[in-house]
């Protein structure tokens, strides 16, 4: 087994360099938006993604150590062998993105990264802290441990995916070459993803490869006239590190208090970011449903009034 | 080298790091405080996150104009927009979302049952309005709990 080091450390000088750049270049041009605040919280909740990942890794370590005796095959340490992992990973990454977007469980720890109004290269590093107690990891990051490549490779290309996607969070590159938008994820298409505008919501889950969300049917081009609103559809009122952390896990053990059957609480826990019983919150899809509603209406008022 | 002293390292770099990139940002600017620009901005700076609220006549503007509230006109939300540093967070109030209305000179102060946005002040331009908008805000939570609506208040 190849002594692989590990990408995220010998990255973070880089990561470092290229903040202070877009903050630089955004200050001359006014292409990026930085405010203190804000890039504090982000960084501080990357710094406590670092220190969790030391303290909670061993929930990783445990787990796949258990598994791997009981892969499919012995894959080994080829160099197609790690080509292989990283598109397969990044295939295993669209649909742990996806379900992190639609069961509160995973949105709780998800939604930290996209609770900034923000979208900058600090952005990227506002990241969860309690991820390895959602065990997500074992719904997906099992498979390709399964199909019998090594822990420490998935690891490895895993990182690799997560560094890939620091240079997307950025308003500073507009839309790149034709064919790389096809095939890649790009800024454009990441602000999509971090978009609340309605028409945005709960698209482009890519790491990599955007071929996944027009294979899966969650693409959504960025359009020129309608420009990003970053955020979450109720934005945070913090910048406290300690809140934003929680702020979702608190959401969830109220209303799993107050619900008034067992069926009640599994939809406030597992159900979509925004259920309620009556269907008086804003989830998704609701959200989608009457924005779709009220453009049918702008577009054709006649017709609407007559229904 | 230690595994330990290679964390401890990394970890004192990066909150470094942290500290010196905040300080320029600071230090550099670039980015404008928002405000409010007008009453009228209140409801249609809501109606822009919060979809299908519909703002009413009804509504109040900070004399730094950093906060307003507005009444939707159906009367059961009260639309509430406060500026964060150079963003602006609202919420479309339910009664059940306020936990407490009170008045301190021309402060109007909002507890919210909310973890992450529990309070909000709004310096009004004379204590007679901001003791006017509390017993609005009392008399929303009160007559939308009863079922009825508050679409122009008293």
């Amino acid at each position: 087994m190849p002594n692989l080091p590990d990408p995220i450390y010998l990255a973070i000088p880089a990561f470092v360099i290229l903040i202070i750049a877009e903050m630089v270049y955004g200050r001359a041009t006014g292409r990026a938006k930085y405010e203190p605040h804000d890039t504090a919280a982000s960084l501080a909740m990357g710094l406590g993604n670092t220190v969790s990942g030391v303290v909670l890794g061993g929930v990783f370590v445990f787990w796949f150590s258990l598994i791997e005796p009981y892969g499919l095959f012995d894959i080994g340490w080829a160099w197609w062998a790690f080509v292989l992992a990283f598109v397969l990973d990044d295939f295993v990454y669209y649909w742990s993105h996806r379900f992190a977007h639609t069961v509160r469980w995973w949105w709780a720890d998800h939604v930290i990264h996209h609770s900034s109004q923000h979208y900058n290269l600090s952005t990227a590093l506002r990241q969860p802290w309690l991820s390895p107690l959602t065990l997500k990891f074992i719904f997906f990051g099992s498979w390709l441990v399964l199909l019998g490549f090594p822990p420490a490779m998935i690891a490895f290309v895993a990182a690799l995916n997560l560094i890939y996607q620091f240079w997307i969070h950025t308003e500073t590159i507009g839309k790149m070459w034709a064919p790389v938008e096809w095939v890649m994820n790009t800024p454009s298409h990441h602000r999509v993803h971090h978009a609340t505008n309605p028409r945005y919501l709960d698209r482009n889950y890519a790491g990599v490869f955007i071929i996944w969300d027009r294979l899966f049917g969650t693409f959504e081009p960025e359009r020129d006239g309608e420009p990003c609103r970053y955020g979450i559809v109720r934005n945070l009122g913090t910048y406290n590190p300690i809140k934003i952390c929680l702020h979702e896990w608190v959401g969830i053990i109220k209303d799993v208090r107050q619900s008034k059957s067992l069926g009640e609480a599994f939809g406030y826990w597992l159900g979509p970011p925004g259920w309620s019983p009556d269907g008086t919150r804003d989830s998704s899809k609701i959200l989608k449903a009457r924005w779709k509603a009220q453009q049918e209406a702008e577009a054709d008022p006649g017709k609407v009034a007559a229904e | 080298m230690s595994d330990l002293v290679v964390i401890v390292t990394v970890l004192g770099a990066s909150a470094l790091a942290i500290t010196l990139i905040v300080a320029l940002n600071a230090f550099m600017g670039g980015w404008t405080p928002a405000r409010l620009d007008d009453e009228s901005s209140i409801g249609s700076r809501i109606s822009v996150d919060v979809l299908g609220f519909a703002p009413g006549a009804h509504q109040v503007l900070d004399s730094d104009r950093r906060a307003g509230l507005v009444f939707d006109q159906s009367g059961e939300r009260l639309g509430l927009a406060v500026c964060r540093g150079d963003k602006i967070t609202v919420r479309a109030l339910r009664p059940s979302d306020i936990r407490a209305v009170s008045v301190s000179g021309a402060d109007l102060v909002l507890a919210l049952e909310d973890f992450t946005f529990p309070e909000a002040t709004l310096r009004l331009k004379y204590a007679q309005l901001a003791k006017r908008w509390a017993n609005d805000i009392e008399r929303f939570g009160a007559a939308t709990q009863a079922g009825m609506s508050h679409a122009e208040p008293a």
